[in-house]
């Protein structure tokens, strides 16, 4: 696992470059979104080598990486001064010192335990991962590694429909670069990138909620995001779903560190992890959208500080593209250099119109949607507590950036979601039914990021009874 | 804050407690992991060992082709994508019409019953239960 370990301490310096030690992040968030960030810098690197006529191009990655890792170091290294920080020790002594956050502690090691030994059961009895990504990650990602050489066969549209030829490359250009590294195809680098987004995505969920909310806030974070099965299975069978919650998840909270901190540098990482995204899959792609939508109306009609809106609305942008445009650039010469139509939107034809005017498929849709957030198989009571969680203890006092962030853009996600849905030429059940759970789950963590943002400040009281 | 409030929301916190030691529990058991009957999974393994003969004797940019119909019950559509992951990046392609195979490789069932010589078709690789056949370039 040299090669990710190398990619990690790329992005590792990359963000210290973007982000210095005393702005913001959180240790362990810092290191999730370095190995994060690294895996997408390996990714571009790798993309441009595939299409470039360099026909060794495992040795040619070995030397430009070490060639980037050099030099990021040492800019690192010079213009910043590096130190690790612990992760917040503050966290564990509020748990030792309150009997209740230590029986919520008790429940999530538990829960975490028993997931690791879930996901670790799984790799062993199933490394090839799930259907997709049999079909589309790995299948991509073989031809890729097997046949460097011949990159429009891999992207063949006679391989049926099921391979999703025009998903973006984020995640079979990672597992390649694993293989590259190791010389041949194992099992070991799609199941560490799946790992590491799994756990990852808890990881960045607790420490952010902790920063803003507490050590109550993050044990209900770990809980609600360990308390749902969908989390466990779509980890274990290494779906890009996973990298994609995480992605949506690591673009939301820098927005919120920006509004309360008012760092550029949190723009910066917005701008790379919501390109991530749609550099992962073609969701991406509408968060992408929804992103840069709400965040165009918050900077010019929500955020009044006597300035000029669209002066700063321009300054902000240029940040966010600062992080965004290598990954928008690579989608964009992804998207013309194999120009193949998806299974969705590229063969609905003139059947458009009758299936936007159809009532049944909206009432269909809306029908399984419930029945799949509500499902106990799925999402266990995990979605009827927090209702139940925001009624007890209400919402607090946010400014009205903070009020118009994460809601809108879920909104915008799911009505385009909604909308590919009502399009789709394929069997409308059938497309719902094996795909509906994971496109909740995009959302799941950063809503849910929002909503404990969001809760009342009681909150913090119920830390209040100490044992003694 | 009052004491009720405080007392019900600890109460919620305390079942998605609950639900997360829960849930991953559920999942083990759900998909059999403990119990010897859990899914078969190492079919791919098995698979894979299957078309990696095959795969050998295949050149990287091959297009294959394998028959498919109600005579013929080879692979289904499902086990087409399989198969092409396996053989990756060969293309796979299913053959509809007999008569004008497209493809200088084709793959077959061991217990296909097809006479291949019309075609000029020969077997360069068998493994258990599939068979691979080139097209002989003197016939074509």
């Amino acid at each position: 696992m040299i090669g990710y370990l190398v990619s990690a301490a790329i992005g590792f310096f990359v963000l210290h470059l973007i982000v210095p030690e005393k702005e913001g992040m959180g240790p362990l968030t810092r290191l999730w979104c370095s190995i994060a960030a690294g895996f997408g810098v390996a990714s571009l690197i790798l993309f441009a080598l595939l299409l470039s006529p360099i026909q060794d191009v495992r040795m040619a990655l070995i030397i430009i990486e070490s060639t980037v890792l050099v030099c990021t170091g040492a800019a690192a290294l010079a213009l910043r001064r590096i130190h690790w920080k612990a992760p917040a020790m503050d966290f564990f002594r509020d748990i030792v010192k309150d009997r209740f956050a230590l029986v919520l502690a008790a429940c999530l090691c538990f829960g975490l335990i028993a997931s690791l030994i879930y996901f670790f059961m799984y790799a062993q009895v199933g490394p090839h991962g799930g259907w997709d990504t049999i079909t589309i990650w790995n299948f991509r990602a073989r031809g890729l590694f097997r046949g460097r050489d011949m990159l429009s066969h891999v992207f063949s549209p006679l391989l049926t429909f099921d391979h999703h030829a025009d998903y973006p490359l984020f995640i079979p250009l990672t597992v390649l670069h694993g293989w590259l590294y190791a010389g041949k195809e194992t099992f070991i680098a799609p199941i560490t990138v799946s790992f590491i987004f799994t756990y990852g995505t808890l990881a960045v969920l607790m420490e952010s909620i902790y920063r803003h909310r507490g050590t109550m806030g993050a044990l209900i974070g770990g809980c609600t995001l360990l308390g749902i099965q969908v989390f466990h299975h779509t980890g274990a069978i290494q779906y890009a779903d996973m990298p994609l919650a995480f992605f949506y998840l690591a673009a939301v909270v820098p927005v919120y560190d920006f509004m309360s901190s008012g760092k550029r540098s949190s723009l910066i990482l917005a701008g790379i992890f919501t390109a991530m995204a749609a550099w992962t899959k073609n969701e991406g792609l509408s968060f992408l959208a929804a992103a840069a939508l709400a965040w165009g109306v918050h900077s010019l009609f929500l955020f009044r500080d006597g300035k000029r809106p669209l002066l700063r609305f321009l300054r902000e942008a240029f940040f966010f593209m600062l992080g965004a445009l290598p990954f928008v650039t690579a989608i964009a010469v992804f998207k013309k250099t194999f120009p193949i139509a998806n299974d969705i939107v590229g063969n609905g034809g003139t059947k458009f119109i009758g299936y936007i005017t159809d009532i049944g498929r909206y009432r269909m849709i809306g029908g399984l949607f419930t029945g799949y957030f509500f499902q106990t198989r799925l999402y266990t009571i995990i979605p009827v507590m927090i209702i139940v969680l925001l009624c007890a203890l209400g919402l607090r006092k946010r400014s009205p950036r903070e009020k118009m962030y994460a809601l809108p853009v879920a909104l915008m996600v799911a009505a385009a979601y909604f909308f590919i849905y009502l399009i789709t030429p394929n069997d409308l059940k059938w497309q719902v039914k094996f795909s509906l759970d994971r496109l909740i789950f995009h959302f799941y963590p950063f809503v849910l990021f929002a909503i404990l943002f969001s809760l009342g400040d009681g909150l913090e009281h119920l830390q209040g009874t100490r044992s003694r | 804050m009052s004491r009720i409030r405080i007392i019900a929301a600890r109460l919620i916190i305390m079942l998605i407690g609950i639900c997360a030691a829960a849930a991953p529990v559920y999942v083990l058991i759900a998909h059999r992991m403990f119990t010897t009957a859990r899914y078969p999974y190492d079919h791919h393994t098995v698979t894979e060992k299957r078309f990696t003969v095959i795969r050998k004797a295949l050149p990287p940019n091959a297009v294959v082709g394998y028959i498919n119909g109600n005579s013929t019950p080879f692979l289904d559509d499902t086990d087409l994508i399989g198969a092409a992951y396996y053989l990756t990046p060969s293309i796979l392609i299913k053959l509809t019409n007999r008569d004008a195979i497209p493809c200088r490789y084709i793959l077959v069932e061991s217990k296909t019953n097809i006479r291949f010589d019309s075609h000029g078709f020969f077997l360069i690789a068998s493994t258990n239960g599939i068979r691979l056949y080139r097209r002989n370039e003197a016939l074509q």
